[in-house]
């Protein structure tokens, strides 16, 4: 193929996923008014019921496209895996780094019932603000586990509005554990809206639907499911997500829609945005600025080829979960 | 597959009509949102966000020690464009004074600086995610970091452009004067002076971010 035919290509493409990004920015943007009615707190949780299904993907990215639009976002995580302070670039930056707590502020804050003790993350990009993670988080699951399950939610969810209130915060987004474990169970209580990433193998339908509905029923949480949504799943197989998301709306029914995003799958894009700390519309941006086609710059970095179409993704899931969280449910 | 376990989550449905009812709507005074405001207003925020490096602390002059290279080749490279151009009346703004001496008539010549190359990555980086505001980063940018170069954006052009590791800024020749002047403050050529300036301004994540992709 001509190179320059090529690379014109590569533009455009990049050109039409701003461009998606722009349109759900500024649908976000619109919307945010009507949020900002709604009843506060709004904790959103990405619940699944096994790990690498895409919650803390989710997280990092729906929040980073909310505080881009203007919503004051507080990304809260609550797995010891930390991994938001990666994917949101804090662990790599020596100027950041050193006001990771290991999650200590938080559980003293859960422990004290006091949420003025948490020490936030503050602008880890504009509007967007981080309570980390680490392996103080563990005390906090051990500690939960010797709380007496009523109080556990109340816990939880004390801090979270203290931390809203202090920080005028329009919307938490909580990275868990996967809804089996007990800081998992946590976070579907202390929610109001939950959403479902899901993926086509026969174990995210058993843990990620049923495992999840199972708990939600006895744990007494009562969070609304805004919806679910397909998650990293290989572009070519068009007719196993177009079976799945069928499945999925039968057995959702009216409860929630399926989300018609579905969040490609790059394993290189997942590496180099852990690695780096870039969003996915960071990650784009830098593809369709330094990317080259190996003939015009073998030393050119080199990107993953669907990184916009991750980037526009990850908008239209943020625009689908907002609408969703302000329309009134039948 | 039943569908009887997920009916739980008929719950949060009801609880969240239940919230919304108890819920007093605060008047916000307005059915209109204003989403050009919004994103314009937020454009703003993302630029002024990006200037968190600190203007240097010390005035002593930097040199670069014998036998060590400076950072990325040093020299300022002038070219003359075909036509002269007629400069923009100068406006006020707020990032500094405007140019004084881009009296009618005078070249206009584009200056080159030779950056660094994590510099010219990073400034790739944010040129493309704000294009329209890339003039006006670089202006802050020297406005900011070396408090000495009061620059106003309609003294850089939109005809900046990149060739390898190479910026090319239009610059008023007023400003030229005054990064010439504040770099041999500081021992560095100018080209050096600026790959100084706009490592220190741009984000060090964003720096660092691409070292490894």
């Amino acid at each position: 193929m001509d190179a320059t035919l090529k690379v014109q290509r590569g533009t455009r493409r990049a050109a039409e996923a701003s461009h998606t990004v722009a349109s759900g920015l500024a649908e976000l943007a619109r919307l945010l008014p009507t949020v900002r009615q709604l009843p506060s707190p709004r904790v959103l949780v990405f619940a699944a019921g096994k790990g690498g299904a895409g919650k803390s993907s989710s997280t990092a990215n729906v929040g980073a496209i909310l505080a881009a639009a203007g919503y004051r976002t507080l990304v809260i995580d609550l797995d010891i895996q930390a991994n938001q302070a990666a994917l949101l670039g804090v662990a790599q930056d020596p100027d950041r780094a050193g006001e990771l707590d290991d999650g200590r502020s938080f559980l003293s804050a859960v422990v004290a019932g006091d949420g003025d003790l948490v020490r936030p993350l503050i602008e880890v990009r504009p509007d967007l603000h981080l309570v980390a993670a680490g392996l103080q988080t563990r005390k906090l699951s051990d500690y939960l586990t010797m709380t007496k399950e009523a109080e556990r939610q109340r816990a939880v969810r004390v801090v979270i509005d203290r931390l809203v209130q202090l920080h005028d915060i329009d919307v938490v987004v909580l990275d868990s554990r996967p809804a089996g474990e007990l800081l998992g169970e946590v976070s579907l209580l202390a929610a109001d809206y939950i959403a479902i990433p899901l993926k086509t193998d026969a174990l995210s339908w058993n843990y990620g639907f049923d495992t999840i509905a199972r708990l939600y029923a006895e744990s007494g949480a009562s969070a609304r499911l805004l919806g679910s949504y397909l998650f990293a799943t290989g572009s070519a197989n068009t007719r196993i997500q177009a079976d799945t998301r069928r499945e999925l709306e039968d057995k959702l029914g009216d409860i929630a829609p399926v989300f018609r995003t579905v969040i490609p799958h790059s394993e290189k894009a997942a590496k180099d945005q852990s690695e780096s700390g870039l969003t996915a519309d960071e990650y784009a941006m830098a593809s369709a600025a330094l990317a080259k086609p190996f003939f015009v710059d073998p030393a050119a970095p080199k990107f993953a080829n669907n990184s916009d179409g991750i980037s526009s993704a990850y908008a239209s899931l943020a625009v689908e979960i907002v609408t969703e969280m302000v329309r009134i449910p039948e | 597959m039943s569908a009887d376990p997920l009916s739980a989550f008929r719950r949060g449905n009801d609880r969240d009509r239940d919230r919304r009812a108890e819920h007093v709507t605060p008047d916000t005074g307005t059915d209109e949102v204003d989403v050009d405001g919004v994103l314009e207003r937020r454009r703003s925020e993302l630029l002024q966000s990006t200037l968190t490096a600190p203007p240097p602390t010390t005035s002593e002059p930097v040199s670069t020690p014998p036998g060590e290279r400076e950072p990325q080749v040093a020299n300022i490279v002038t070219t003359t464009p075909s036509a002269p151009t007629r400069p923009s009346p100068p406006a006020a703004h707020p990032l500094g004074p405007p140019p004084t001496s881009n009296a009618a008539g005078r070249v206009r010549r584009p200056a080159v600086y030779n950056v660094s190359k994590e510099v010219a990555h990073g400034l790739r980086v944010l040129r493309g995610a704000r294009e329209q505001d890339y003039p006006l980063l670089i202006a802050t940018a020297l406005d900011e970091a070396a408090a000495k170069v009061p620059v106003a954006p309609e003294a850089i052009r939109k005809r900046n452009r990149f060739s390898g590791e190479r910026i090319t800024v239009e610059l008023d020749p007023s400003v030229r004067e005054a990064i010439k002047t504040a770099a041999q403050e500081r021992n560095l050529n100018a080209s050096a002076f600026v790959t100084q300036l706009l490592e220190q301004w741009i984000p060090s994540r964003v720096l660092r971010g691409q070292l490894h992709l």
